[in-house]
């Protein structure tokens, strides 16, 4: 059943592997050699983001219902990984360049997405008849020891002035 | 919900991929069918019950505790 969808075709996704490979394999090459100043890094890191890009938005070869419960439930898991990702690396001060990290989720896009197609897991085809949300259990959980933490460090400047 | 799907095949001697090709589905959406995992729209249980030429409840039924 071919469904609508905004999704580029699936010939997209070819070009974007190959354009994907070529770029990286460039990369990884320039870095082993020593060459990686030679190279605008910058614009190679952007061709990779734009391959892998034409490969996430474009459809699969025969794109049925089940392919776009599979897309949406990766969509939320590489989503929701990236969020955590970003907290991560805001909260403990990491410095690496942003692109890695959309070049990084992308790429975790489609490995989500082409095991989950492979393996075919049941529970993400189930509806839930109880969500347990525990994701959002430990966010409050973290956000309410955060607070009282900052309280503490406020009271303690108050009473040592 | 459970379902004859593979019954029906095999009394045409059809494969998985046969199938998926007349429905331009996946290969993969006829297994999780068949294997209970996913529960497919009522339109494609329409078409898989068209293809059939049987009634959609000839292939798929409910369990007693989905009633």
């Amino acid at each position: 059943m071919k469904l609508s969808n905004s999704l580029d075709q699936h010939s997209v996704k070819r070009i974007g592997l190959i354009f994907a490979i070529i770029f990286i394999v460039l990369e990884i090459v320039a870095n082993i050699t020593g060459t990686i100043e030679e190279i605008d890094v910058h614009l190679v890191n952007l061709y990779i983001l734009l391959a892998l890009s034409m490969m996430v938005f474009s459809k699969e070869k025969t794109d049925d219902e089940r392919t776009q419960i599979i897309r949406y439930f990766t969509m939320k898991t590489s989503f929701r990984l990236l969020i955590y990702g970003l907290a991560t690396i805001y909260l403990f001060e990491f410095n690496i360049e942003i692109i890695y990290i959309a070049i990084l989720s992308l790429i975790m896009y489609l490995i989500i997405f082409y095991l989950t197609d492979y393996f075919n897991p049941s529970f993400i085809f189930k509806e839930k008849t109880k969500d347990k949300k525990w994701d959002i259990k430990i966010i409050v959980g973290i956000m309410i020891f955060m607070g009282i933490a900052f309280s503490f460090d406020i009271l303690a400047t108050i009473i040592t002035s | 919900m459970k379902n004859w799907l593979k019954v029906e095949r095999a009394k045409r001697d059809l494969t998985q991929a046969d199938l998926a090709n007349a429905l331009s589905v996946s290969r993969q959406t006829i297994n999780s069918i068949e294997g209970g995992k996913f529960c497919p729209s009522t339109i494609l249980a329409l078409r898989l019950a068209n293809y059939f030429e049987v009634k959609v409840e000839d292939i798929f039924f409910l369990e007693e505790d989905e009633k």
